[in-house]
């Protein structure tokens, strides 16, 4: 495979606070990259740098053999952005919208029909194509969204955070999408704070936290990193402060992480300390629900770089 | 061929907004013609022609000055405006004004000779009727000949009783005694000259303003694009940002010139507006006024943040400047129209009024140029900050 992104040391700063910190990545051609992080992890920022709508302050990054800072215009004729929120003409018709945006990527005559069409379809469009955005979905105004950036078949599509705010159905469809586009030839580049998106379609994934790469790598590299982790979540109400603390003073604990209604327990395993657990809830009068023993995941890892989950 | 394609793509997006073209096409023609017509009375210089008053005359006095009196009646230039029919009585006077036969009433009383040859104080009774305008002209012609009898009086008191009364005395005073009613009156036309009518005034001045607007939306469709994320969209394509920037400013600039040009055209071939020969000063007028609204949206918009700001701002310039450049009403020479000077909309209004009128004065059409120059250069200088997506 061939090398497509290249960032090296990249650093942007608001003032005083540097939201991408030295941030080294590369990313090859026909992969979907994963790029994992909580709100204000330095993901959006990243690709904003990546698609040359923000200038970076330190640092190069260089797309398809092009520099984004020096070849502006080369490299954006090879990105096909697809923003977080929706960047549509509400007025106008899904035709109008999508046809706007193709020409401005160079489209003319019978090809810019063919490829217009083509994007059109390929987001379950076609038939409300003369309508306007106004009256869609919100998932449908999020298919548009990206019917708008693949009509010129970019070789990087970055999707920033693609399924915020929609029905599930939409969401669906747009992770299938995603797998699609790369089967016809498209690297991307998928950012998003939804763990399960991020596994569920990426090749390889990059995290991020206070504007810094903290992990990278395939799924399977990443999750080796917790191999010694695993995780008990207890279905339970109100379990008390007291009964927590003393799952904490457990020898062999690695983490204890409450929810709304329950706990999560990490442990080195938990078969062979699960009666202990259980012991300790039971001293408490804690009636459980259920109980549910999973491998490590990346949230796991997030967890366990950072000490926080994802959606903190 | 990208920037065709943006300014192509705003002016479809700005004529498929209804409220863009009531507001820029309907409603400039609208307020022109309601304006127009019902204003055009205060606008119309006329010349009246005066009716002639029927006076009725209560003469108790057989005096000198009665004699006066009745030669001054036939003076032609009186007689013209003047009829008088005798009254016997000052009730009989009232009597006939009540019932329409007379329209204006005097009444002289016995003794008034005698008081003002002894110098003293002399009344005469005018009883005004129901028409003002025939009271108004009576009134002018009786203080007339009051002043020649207050100068009779002076003469009579400076060279003695014993002087001959009457006409060597009435001449010494009014040396042309025979067109001595012209003196009074000078006759002359009012409506002299070419004037402007309601209807081009207020086709002018609405122009003005809703060229203004131009620059409005132009700023509001900017903010907009920002708000909606659609800025940062275009940002990321392959087009060069002052290219999207001139490219939505271009589209603002050509319909804002179809606006003049259909303003221009419908107002002269259906409302009659007469927009003069010289069509010259109304276009750089008009190019001016669109220079100088889009430079101010451009500069309002690197200062401003968001659609609101920019809408409250424009509401506020375009108002003011109309006002004080008397585009909603003709202001009275002073103060306020010296403020409006300061205006755009002042020179703009002056340019296309002079064409209207005929005048040759470039004047005008040169301040309104250079203060558009100015504010283009303004937004030359911060086009980055207005543009840009950040």
């Amino acid at each position: 495979m061939n090398l497509l992104v290249e960032m090296k040391d990249v650093v942007k700063k608001y003032g005083s606070k540097v939201t991408v910190d030295h941030l080294n990545l590369t990313i090859q051609e026909g992969e979907i990259f994963g790029l994992l992080g909580p709100n204000g992890a330095g993901k959006s920022t990243t690709i904003h740098m990546l698609s040359g709508l923000l200038k970076i302050d330190y640092g190069s990054i260089v797309l398809d053999g092009f520099s984004v800072a020096e070849r502006p215009l080369e490299t954006k004729r090879r990105i096909g952005l697809v923003p977080q929120d929706l960047a549509i003409y509400e007025e106008m018709s899904a035709l109008d919208n999508v046809m706007f945006f193709a020409r401005l990527y160079g489209l003319r005559g019978a090809l810019l029909k063919e490829r217009v069409d083509e994007a059109l379809a390929f987001v379950g469009l076609q038939d409300r194509k003369k309508d306007k955005p106004k009256s869609f979905s919100g998932g449908m105004k999020r298919r548009l969204n990206i019917a708008c950036a693949i009509t010129h078949r970019p070789k990087l599509i970055i999707m920033d955070e693609p399924t915020v705010g929609i029905d599930p159905q939409s969401r669906n469809h747009i992770l299938e999408s995603v797998r699609e586009l790369n089967r016809m030839g498209s690297t991307v580049i998928y950012t998003s704070h939804y763990m399960e998106e991020v596994a569920a379609i990426s090749t390889r994934v990059g995290i991020m936290d206070g504007g810094r790469l903290i992990a990278c790598g395939t799924q399977e590299e990443l999750r080796a990193k917790v191999a010694g982790e695993e995780k008990l979540t207890i279905e339970a109400q109100g379990i008390p402060e007291a009964a927590l603390e003393e799952l904490r003073q457990h020898p062999h604990m690695i983490r204890v992480v409450p929810l709304e209604e329950g706990v999560e327990v990490y442990l080195n395993s938990t078969q062979a300390y699960l009666q202990d657990i259980l012991f300790v809830l039971s001293k408490h009068q804690v009636r459980i629900r259920s109980l549910t023993q999973t491998e490590p995941d990346l949230e796991t890892l997030f967890l366990s770089l950072t000490g926080r989950s994802l959606r903190d | 061929m990208n920037l065709g394609t943006i300014v192509a793509f705003e002016i479809r997006r700005a004529v498929k907004h209804p409220v863009y073209l009531f507001i820029q096409l309907i409603l400039p023609l609208l307020l022109i013609f309601i304006l127009g017509t019902a204003l055009d009375s205060v606008f119309t210089v006329k010349d009246e022609k005066l009716e002639t008053v029927r006076v009725a005359l209560v003469r108790q006095d057989e005096g000198e000055m009665g004699v006066m009196l009745d030669e001054w009646l036939r003076l032609p230039a009186v007689s013209d405006r003047i009829r008088v029919e005798s009254a016997a009585s000052r009730s009989e006077a009232i009597s006939r004004l009540r019932d329409g036969t007379a329209d204006f009433a005097l009444v002289v009383p016995a003794d008034f000779s005698a008081s003002v040859l002894r110098g003293g104080s002399a009344k005469w009774e005018l009883i005004a009727g129901g028409d003002s305008g025939k009271n108004l002209a009576a009134s002018v012609i009786f203080q007339s000949m009051l002043d020649r009898l207050n100068d009779r009086q002076a003469v009579s008191l400076a060279l003695g009783p014993g002087l001959p009364a009457g006409q060597p005395a009435m001449q010494a005073a009014t040396p042309d005694a025979g067109s001595s009613a012209g003196s009074f009156v000078k006759i002359g036309q009012l409506a002299a000259g070419k004037p402007y009518s309601a209807m081009q005034y207020y086709a002018a001045s609405m122009l003005i303003m809703f060229l203004l607007y131009a620059g409005m939306f132009t700023g509001i469709g900017l903010a907009e694009e920002k708000e909606r994320h659609t800025l940062a969209r275009l940002h990321s394509t392959p087009v060069r940002p002052w290219h999207i920037l001139t490219g939505k400013l271009m589209a603002n600039f050509l319909l804002a010139v179809l606006q003049s040009v259909l303003i221009i055209g419908f107002t002269s071939a259906v409302m009659g507006v007469d927009w003069g020969t010289s069509i010259g000063p109304v276009a750089v007028a008009c190019l001016a006024v669109i220079l100088f609204s889009i430079g101010l949206a451009v500069l309002v918009l690197s200062f401003t943040k968001g659609s609101g700001p920019m809408n409250v701002v424009f509401q506020l310039v375009i108002g003011v400047m109309t006002f004080f450049s008397g585009g909603f009403f003709q202001l009275p020479e002073g103060m306020l129209s010296r403020i409006g000077e300061f205006t755009v909309s002042h020179w703009a209004f002056q340019s296309i009024l002079n064409s209207m009128l005929g005048r040759t004065d470039w004047q005008p059409v040169a301040v309104v140029g250079a203060i558009a120059a100015v504010f283009l250069a303004g937004s030359f200088a911060v086009y980055r900050k207005a543009g840009y997506h950040e």
